[in-house]
């Protein structure tokens, strides 16, 4: 394990491409009187096929930087680049379509949409991409079968136990093989039975597939799975904790 | 207006204000108990004044539709009353000879005027004798009143028909007071020999004021008298062009010397009040007539209880048609308050949680309720008032063609107190419902904001439900059949339709079967073709239906389609995925939008109803109107092959037109016709032969010459099983005495549809238009009113409706009247059809120029059936309309779903954002959704709107031979591109705001 304070560094000395890049990343929040220093400039890297996790006490900025990174939140300063092009010199349209092709997002509760069907679930960033409907119904049938729900397609969201409609969110996310994945609290609704196969699965197909996982969590478990965990306080990185050895199935634990 | 649904207006009033003062003050008593939650309920309505707005809006409908059709209502009544107290004055009985026409009242129709209307003094002495001293009358007066024509030699112009009215000195302490324009008064026994006054619309028609001379003909001479004054229009006599002047001169002008033609009565009290003494006046005046040809009636009281009953007409008319809009707007006020409710769960979650109980929810809910529906109720009335005045206005130009009749928009503070009771009582009614629907919320699933799980049917309720349903419906049938009342029969099956399936859901019979058995049951029930009943069950009876069962149809055809495509939405899904899903960009977008709505049952099936019921009268109205209106354009079906009407009065009868043209050929050739009828006209009292009414009924009997019978071409719904060809019949009528020909009306249809007409005063029984031939035995006794006389006549064959010139007579030969009463009848109608090559207008107005002493009034029939037309299409045009405003509910509830839609799935925008979605595409999947469900209400109403249209057309075709279905593309095309272009208007917003959902923000709501 290494553990060192410099977020570029860390990453660097992994050796591999950097697929998302940030300096001086900075969100204020302006509540009229009271503005709220969320990010208070952040640099850091995150190599392709890398798995970091974030991690932090309630309130340090986790969720406002995985926003800012993932192009669904405008940063108040800074730059994000993601796979060489910098994310906030392209207009909304253009932002919004690198989404669609090269991210994959999973939240802590779900968001499915209830009215479709499991497999339209999972469709549905294939369609929003512009593959044509048969061919996005075949893939996302084999992203449901591979996120272990062989035979649930039909069924809606409510059907399902929190555990697997985290399962058809990770389909959704991965479906169209995206470069990142963002993990918003992937597992803070689930038990940790739940969370640990969760977990199982996202680092299976972070290995197989090579995708980036950023994940923001508060479990040390799931930090722990992580190639690396970014520890942050009061809107600044703290320190970065290199995980040495991933062992599948044995966390290391990561204490403050 | 008097009456309102058949109860006297003063009821319905003290009924509606009853309800609305007992609701409140109910309200109040709780209020004042239970101050803790009246403060929440009314602190919702200013927490969010936009969506305060949005719900007044909605609410206020019902109400503007009731006010609105109150106000045509009341202006109907006003404007005819006026009109019949305009001509009538103070008169409120008269007294003429039996038969004589009503000239008074410009709504008698079928009544006939008689050749020798006078009598003599020593009559009117004993009718002043009976009625000296009593308390009843403050005013008697014998008159003579003559139509007749009027010319101004220095200004050219002249009046086919003045009424002419000779009164004594005693008239105007009798009668009231004449007024010029300055409101100087204009005594009558002030006018010296030969002098008269005129009214302006006299003056105005000749051109001729105070000072200047005019000529008046009687039998062909001329009389000069002069103008000594204008009296105002209002005043007796006549609303249209007339004049006053001593009974000597006007009894030396028709040779009638001591002779009168009217004795005219005011009854003590003013204008209206004075009528109620009638009945009294008319007993009084009775034995000093006895046993002679004359006959006092009470005619002030007749014409206003006709002002009455043609304002109830119009009034139910525009209720019945806003009905559906009505029923739109109580579901919009439904879905507003379960959305309130869905928008407030948690919230009523949490106060559950904290000890309030069901029936505290409940009243937060109806203390906000009330305060909407006080708000909105007033809003609604007042503006029903606006909405009211623009009918109006449209109606008045419809009437303009009518010289006597002036539309004066008019509304009776009743009328709008009773809209607004009725409105807050219906919306009061409907927040109640749906706040107990809001106080029954599982404290955690509301907390947690989830779902409620489904009960499929299988509670004790939903089986009571049924039952009741099945009870109810097997009751109502035989009770219809009973009674021969279509809409009890037809509601009773209906209830046991939908009330089996739902037993069978019961008992695991799966919802979608269940709704989809009892949907498709409706719709099979209520658009069978006409007479498929009959041929089933051959021995059941004919029942009455009327305007309700336009509503009941409307209603439950709706509710059935609805039931079978929501619970069958997965087979549209598919289809509408598998039609639209190659379009690039669309698959995702149309997945969401379609999905949504069909997923949402209870959401979307009740604005789909709204928007379908609205669509379906506008596609129905604008589908039965036009059919109508084909047949308006076959000319001469209508005018029966004759280009000119003209018509005299029966001062300077034309015995033979023939010979008189003749005489005129220095204003017309006679060549220039192809053929001239004419047509004369009697009163007599008339019963069928062999009828269970041996009651004789005051009627007019028309009769025709051979120039008449032999060119006409009206058509006949039945003739004699004698006569092959209609033709035949004519000639029949030509050649033979006692026969005669009835116009559609005076027979009976099996149908009884009544859509408010009048009927006429004198009709056959013992068979029906639907029976195709007349019994052979069919015969009306006709009774000469002046000797007693009694004739008979055969009824070989009933006009088609369309015989426009027939409308309600009773048609013979001119022989045969002759034959029938004693007095000499002379022609007053006459009919000319021009050769190929003469203009028709230039030889009207030749006829006009010719007869001018005669009073010849020309009327060009084309013209006067087109004018009618637009007159009736610009009514029925209204009518649609007013049906149109319901779509503002069906519009305003897209726009409140799509506006609730957007709150709900904020989530769900942030993270279709977040996954790829651009703005744009969530602005179009809101755009689509909400496309989705007007179109699809477009379609189910569009569908169902001609499915009754066709049966209906083909059910009256019965009685109106000719009426033919025919798709109207325009109309159906131009409602759907209108309603759907305003539910996209409706949506923009909520759809636009839905884009601007900022991903983040929306997602930190975790």
């Amino acid at each position: 394990m290494t553990i060192s304070n410099d977020g570029k560094t860390a990453g660097a000395e992994l050796g591999e491409d950097v697929i998302i890049s940030t300096s001086n990343l900075q969100k204020t929040y302006d509540a009229g009187e009271v503005k709220v220093n969320a990010l208070k400039g952040i640099d850091f890297d995150v190599q392709r096929g890398e798995m970091v996790a974030v991690m932090g006490p309630s309130g340090c900025g986790k969720t406002t930087l995985l926003n800012c990174l993932s192009g669904i939140d405008e940063p108040t300063a800074g730059e994000v680049v993601i796979d060489g092009k910098s994310l906030y010199k392209m207009r909304d349209g253009a932002r919004t379509e690198f989404r669609a092709n090269s991210m994959g997002f999973i939240f802590q509760f779900f968001n499915l949409l209830p009215v479709l069907s499991v497999v339209e679930n999972v469709e549905l960033p294939l369609l929003v991409a512009g593959v044509k409907p048969r061919e996005a119904r075949k893939k996302a049938l084999a992203m449901v079968d591979m996120a272990g729900l062989s035979g649930q397609g039909a069924k809606r969201p409510a059907e399902l136990s929190g555990g697997q409609q985290q399962r058809v969110a990770i389909a959704r996310a991965l479906v169209n093989e995206p470069a990142i994945v963002w993990c918003d609290e992937p597992t803070g609704n689930l038990d940790s039975e739940t969370q640990n196969e969760i977990m199982d699965l996202l680092c299976k197909l972070n290995k197989e597939k090579g995708q980036a996982f950023v994940l923001v969590t508060h479990s040390g478990e799931v930090g722990a799975r992580a190639d690396r965990v970014v520890k942050m306080r009061d809107g600044l990185i703290e320190k970065h904790v290199t995980n040495g050895v991933k062992s599948r199935g044995e966390a290391v634990r990561i204490t403050d | 207006m008097e009456k309102l649904f058949g109860l006297p207006i003063n009821n319905v009033l003290y009924g509606s204000l009853g309800a609305l003062a007992i609701g409140l003050l109910l309200l109040a008593i709780v209020a004042l108990r239970n101050p803790v939650q009246f403060k929440m309920g009314v602190r919702n309505i200013t927490r969010r004044p936009a969506q305060t707005s949005l719900i007044v809006l909605g609410l206020m409908l019902a109400t503007l539709l009731i006010s609105a059709a109150l106000v045509t209502g009341d202006t109907m009544s006003y404007s005819i009353k006026k009109t019949a107290l305009e001509s009538l004055g103070n008169t409120d009985v008269i007294v003429k000879v039996k038969g004589d026409g009503e000239n008074g009242s410009p709504f008698a129709a079928g009544k006939a005027q008689a050749t020798d209307t006078y009598f003599s003094k020593d009559k009117y002495s004993k009718i002043k004798d009976a009625l000296s001293g009593s308390k009843l009358v403050d005013g008697i007066t014998p008159v003579i009143s003559e139509q007749l024509p009027a010319i101004s030699p220095d200004s050219r112009q002249n009046a086919p028909n003045v009424t002419i009215l000779g009164v004594e000195h005693s008239y105007t302490n009798a009668m009231g007071v004449l007024t010029d324009k300055d409101e100087h008064k204009l005594d009558t026994g002030k006018l010296d020999k030969n002098e008269l006054y005129i009214n302006a619309k006299a003056s105005d028609k000749l051109s001729a004021n105070k000072g200047d001379e005019i000529q008046l003909f009687y039998g062909t001479r001329p009389h000069t008298v002069k103008v000594a004054g204008v009296f105002k229009d209002g005043s007796r006599p006549s609303s249209g062009p007339a004049a006053v002047m001593q009974i000597s001169d006007l009894q030396t002008i028709t040779g009638k010397a001591d002779k009168y033609n009217e004795v005219l009565i005011s009854n003590k009290g003013d204008e209206i009040e004075g009528a109620k003494l009638s009945k009294d006046v008319v007993s009084k005046i009775k034995p000093a007539i006895q046993s002679t040809k004359l006959q006092a009636q009470a005619i002030k009281e007749k014409a206003l209880k006709d002002a009455e009953e043609a304002a109830s007409t119009f009034t139910s008319v525009f209720l019945v048609f806003g009905e559906f809009s009505m029923a739109a707007g109580v579901m919009l006020i439904f879905l507003i308050f379960v959305m309130l409710a869905a928008e407030r769960r948690s919230e009523l979650g949490t106060l559950r949680a904290l000890g309030s109980k069901r029936r505290d929810i409940l009243k937060i809910f109806v203390f906000e309720g009330t305060v909407y529906a006080v708000l909105a109720a007033a809003v609604g009335a007042v503006l029903g008032l606006g909405v009211g005045w623009g009918m109006v206005k449209v109606m008045a130009k419809a009437f303009a063609s009518m010289d006597a009749f002036t539309l004066a928009y008019h509304f009776n503070p009743k009328s709008l107190v009773i809209s607004y009771a009725m409105g807050v009582v219906t919306t009061f009614v409907v927040v109640v419902t749906s706040a107990w629907k809001a106080g029954r919320v599982n404290i955690v699933r509301a907390i947690r904001d989830i779902p409620e799980p489904k009960k499929q049917g299988r509670t004790i309720k939903s089986l009571i439900l049924a039952i009741a349903l099945v009870i109810i419906g097997a009751m109502m049938i035989p009770a219809g059949l009973k009674a021969k009342q279509a809409a009890p029969f037809d509601l009773g099956v209906s209830f046991i339709i939908v009330g089996l399936p739902l037993l069978a859901r019961y008992f695991r019979l799966p919802e979608r079967a269940a709704f989809t058995i009892a949907g498709i049951g409706l719709l099979a029930w209520w658009l069978q073709p006409e007479g498929t009943l009959q041929k089933i069950i051959p021995s059941m009876p004919e029942l009455k239906s009327g305007m309700e069962m336009f509503f009941l149809s409307g209603i439950a055809i709706v509710a059935g389609a609805i039931w079978v495509v929501m619970y069958n939405s997965d087979i549209l899904l598919s289809a509408v995925v598998a039609i639209f899903g190659r379009v690039k960009g669309m698959p995702p977008m149309l997945k969401i939008a379609v999905n949504y709505p069909m997923r949402n049952r209870f959401r979307t099936g009740m604005a789909l109803a709204m928007f379908s019921l609205i669509i379906f009268t506008m596609v129905f109205m604008g589908t039965l109107l036009p059919a109508f209106f084909s047949i308006y354009n076959d000319v001469d079906r209508l005018s029966g092959g004759f280009d000119i009407q003209a018509s005299t009065g029966y001062a300077n009868p034309i015995t033979d037109i023939s010979k008189s043209l003749d005489k005129k050929v220095k204003y017309v050739a006679k060549d220039d016709f192809e053929a001239i009828g004419s047509m004369a006209m009697t009163g007599a009292e008339l019963r069928q032969k062999g009828a269970k009414s041996k009651k004789w009924v005051s009627y007019a009997v028309q009769g025709v010459d051979d120039g008449y019978a032999k060119n006409v071409n009206y058509r006949f719904a039945m003739r004699s099983s004698e006569y092959k060809t209609d033709t035949q019949v004519w000639k029949a009528l030509r050649n033979n005495r006692g026969y005669a020909v009835v116009y559609a009306s005076l027979v009976p249809t099996k149908g009884n549809y009544n859509m408010g007409d009048k009927k006429p005063d004198f009709m056959l029984s013992g068979f029906y238009q639907e029976d195709k031939k007349i019994p052979a035995n069919t015969y009306i006794e006709v009774k000469d009113p002046a000797t007693g006389k009694i004739s008979k006549l055969k009824v070989i064959g009933v006009l088609e409706t369309w015989a426009f010139y027939t409308y309600n007579s009773v048609i013979t030969s001119q022989d045969t009247l002759k034959d029938m009463v004693v007095m000499p009848v002379a022609p007053t109608s006459f009919w000319f059809k021009v050769k190929d090559g003469v203009g028709v207008d230039k030889a009207a107005k030749s006829l006009g120029k010719a007869f001018y002493e005669n009073g010849m009034n020309t009327t060009i029939t084309e013209n006067s059936i087109r004018d009618q037309m637009q007159a009736q299409m610009m009514i029925n045009n209204l009518l649609q309309w007013f049906m149109g405003l319901g779509l503002v509910v069906g519009i305003a509830a897209l726009g409140v779903i799509a506006a609730r839609s957007v709150v709900e799935r904020r989530q769900q925008i942030g993270m279709l954002r977040a996954i790829g979605f651009k703005r744009g595409m969530v602005q179009s999947t809101f755009i689509l959704e909400s496309s989705f469900v007007a179109v699809l209400g477009i379609a189910i109403g569009s569908v169902l709107g001609l499915s009754l249209c066709y049966n209906v057309v083909g059910f009256l075709a019965k009685e109106m031979q000719g009426l033919e279905f025919t798709l109207q593309w325009q109309s159906v095309l131009g409602i759907a591109a209108i309603s759907y272009i305003a539910s996209l208007l409706t949506t923009y917003l909520p759809a636009r705001q839905a884009s601007k959902v900022y991903p983040a923000e929306a997602l930190r709501y975790e």
